[in-house]
């Protein structure tokens, strides 16, 4: 079976220390796959090493079958990175900044015509669109970045903490946009320490500590096994069995 | 190109913001401001300037000085009355300058002795007016003497010329550059040469100052605002990302340099005519010495002047990289200013060809040092320099792009500066 990410055996370390710690899991295609866990377990880092950004200590990562490493430009065409707590840039208006990402992605001006608006559309900023990033509210600044980051159609979403910071109503706003959109053809790779996000948005999910993977499979799966009543509870029985 | 030109408007969006623009407006505005003050000095002071002269002598000799006066255009006003009641008028009048020729001058001159003249400076300010009217005067005076001096001797040696006489010994001063001779004093050359260049260390210190902090300013913003990460997903090749930020930094830094420029010039300019008569001599000495300015001079200066500021922003790009946002990036490039005023002050002290060894090496190791040893090398024709100038700063900028585009290429880009401080972030 191809899968749309493959991570084997991954392992990065930052001098003497060890953040991953052989990780591996497998996303099928379409599906939207969540890595959960507390701060500094490793997810940011396991985001980064398949966005391409971080090369791995050992382990490999392929992403439609293009491994990152080898071939990092053919994994670049596919995905679409979103970052926590990312910015836009200040002193571009909305539209600009999506017109501005839109063109690496279009061979022509109908087709950025066509990712713009597409962008505007999952943005849904209205007016605001056309003001400079600067005046965005956190939230507005979050809906842009992730229409950015969902406008070209990636193959693959990478989304680290997509709701970090915002309140209940932005949050459940962009919850929503993102399950949408996947539904729509795209394969999701998300992180969060936020279990509850992650149970609804996710189709399988892996719980990560200490740079290892120490559960995954679906939600309901989990909640079986462990007897919990949510993905929280889960994690706390987990993290006392291992 | 597409990809190229995308990234370039973006830079420049980014970095020409109204907090960038209004110190930059404002420093023209006021160079503006003090040069039209200049001017309008200068313009008072060149104007027919009033004069009061209370004449006790009035002899045919106080006559003619006063006919000097009026000749040299000064508006005579005379008047009578003791030094005291003279000074009352002109103080009422606002005449800033008095007179007073004394009884008996004609007599102390014919008798071959000194005689005084007082002359009462009003000052009404220390302004640049009040001394260029001081100076005017003190020129007429010395005319006058002159002329003076002149009849006694003419009527004394009848049979010579009374020039002859004051000034018999008249030392002709030539300058020789290379196989070229011409008369001129090398004050003169000196000036005009320093009038002809001295823009060059302000254009190169003021542009490399500017891109430097632009440039390190923007990747420590795109790291801080993680549009840099955002960036580096994206399919497009990361030397594009390098270039496009470097061409942005330049593109606004020559506007900047630009309305520096205008309001500089503008600000010389207004200390007008001397500088006018200097450049009219020396031009004609320069051309003599083959020194004047050629499209081919120009065209050496200015693309000495690019390659000196393309080292700049390849090494502030190198500099920025290590840190974590704008404010360390900012710091991070303090070396490169450090560079950068060396050669500055040094070529404003020293000469290159005169200093010792191992100073000399230092200079020459500094990439920006040779867009202000140019000028002078073109003078003397060591345009051996100035090629292994043009060769060692592509190369230092080759070489410094190069290990820029490496590290944007690798990951070290998001963990040079981490990896010494803060794991944890990363993960």
């Amino acid at each position: 079976m191809d899968f749309a990410v493959e991570v084997s055996e991954l392992v990065r370390d930052y001098g003497a220390l060890r953040a991953l710690n052989g990780i591996s899991f497998n996303i099928k295609e379409n599906e939207i796959f969540g890595l959960i866990g507390p701060n500094a377990s490793g997810k940011t880092t396991t985001l980064r090493i398949v966005a391409t950004l971080l090369k791995p200590t050992q382990g490999e990562v392929k992403v439609f079958n293009f491994s990152v490493t080898k071939n990092p430009d053919a994994v670049r065409k596919l995905i679409s990175y979103l970052p926590e707590d990312a910015g836009a840039y200040k002193n571009l208006s909305g539209i600009d900044y999506l017109r501005f990402m839109a063109t690496f992605y279009s061979a022509n001006n109908n087709e950025l015509k066509a990712i713009v608006e597409q962008g505007m559309n999952i943005a849904d900023l209205k007016e605001r669109i056309y003001d400079k990033v600067k005046t965005y509210s956190k939230g507005m600044a979050r809906k842009l970045l992730l229409a950015r980051a969902l406008m070209v159609k990636p193959k693959l979403a990478i989304l680290d903490e997509p709701t970090s910071g915002l309140d209940v109503a932005n949050s459940l706003e962009i919850r929503e946009r993102i399950k949408t959109f996947a539904r729509e053809g795209t394969t999701v790779l998300l992180s969060s320490h936020n279990m509850l996000e992650v149970e609804f948005l996710s189709d399988r999910v892996a719980l990560i500590k200490n740079g290892r993977i120490i559960e995954s499979g679906t939600p309901e799966d989990l909640k079986r096994k462990y007897n919990g009543r949510n993905l929280e509870e889960v994690f706390m029985k987990v993290e006392k069995v291992n | 190109m597409r990809v190229l030109g995308n990234l370039l408007r973006k830079e420049v969006k980014e970095l020409l913001t109204r907090q960038l623009l209004i110190p930059f407006i404002t420093i023209m505005i006021l160079f503006l401001f003090i040069g039209r003050a200049i001017r309008g000095e200068r313009q008072r002071a060149s104007a027919p300037q009033k004069i009061l002269v209370a004449d006790f002598d009035r002899s045919s000799l106080s006559q003619d000085i006063i006919k000097a006066f009026r000749l040299s255009g000064l508006v005579v006003i005379e008047t009578t009355g003791d030094e005291e009641q003279v000074l009352t008028q002109a103080k009422k009048e606002g005449i800033a300058l008095a007179i007073v020729i004394p009884q008996g001058l004609a007599q102390n001159l014919s008798e071959l002795n000194p005689a005084e003249i007082s002359v009462y400076n009003l000052i009404q300010g220390l302004s640049a007016t009040q001394a260029l009217r001081g100076i005017k005067l003190k020129t007429i005076l010395t005319a006058i003497n002159k002329n003076i001096t002149a009849d006694y001797l003419k009527k004394a040696y009848p049979e010579v010329l009374p020039e002859n006489l004051q000034t018999p010994l008249r030392p002709k001063e030539y300058i020789v550059i290379r196989e070229k001779v011409a008369e001129g004093s090398p004050e003169l050359l000196q000036g005009l040469l320093v009038s002809q260049t001295f823009m060059i260390p302000i254009i190169l210190l003021i542009t490399i100052i500017y891109t430097s902090q632009m440039i390190a300013a923007s990747i420590g913003q795109e790291k801080e605002n993680k549009t840099l990460e955002t960036l580096l997903t994206v399919p497009i090749s990361r030397v594009q990302i390098v270039l496009g930020k470097m061409l942005g930094a330049v593109v606004v830094a020559l506007i900047i340099a630009g309305i520096f420029v205008f309001a500089f010039s503008y600000y010389m300019g207004s200390f007008g005519e001397l500088g006018q008569m200097t450049q009219a001599v020396g031009s004609n000495l320069t051309k003599q010495l083959g020194l004047g300015i050629r499209l081919e001079s120009v065209l050496l200066i200015a693309l000495s002047l690019f390659l000196a500021i393309l080292s700049a922003l390849a090494l502030a790009t190198l500099l920025a990289i290590f840190s974590d946002d704008a404010k360390s990036a900012q710091a991070a490039i303090t070396p490169l200013m450090i560079l950068c005023l060396i050669p500055y002050f040094f070529t404003m002290l020293f000469d290159i060809e005169t200093v010792s060894l191992p100073i000399k090496i230092i200079v020459y190791l500094i990439p920006f040092a040779y867009p202000f040893l140019t000028p002078k090398a073109l003078i003397f024709g060591n345009y051996s320099m100035i090629v292994f100038g043009f060769i060692y700063m592509a190369l230092f900028s080759v070489v410094v792009i190069g290990i820029a585009a490496r590290i944007f290429n690798s990951d070290r880009i998001l963990t040079a500066k981490l990896r010494f401080r803060r794991f944890s972030l990363l993960r």
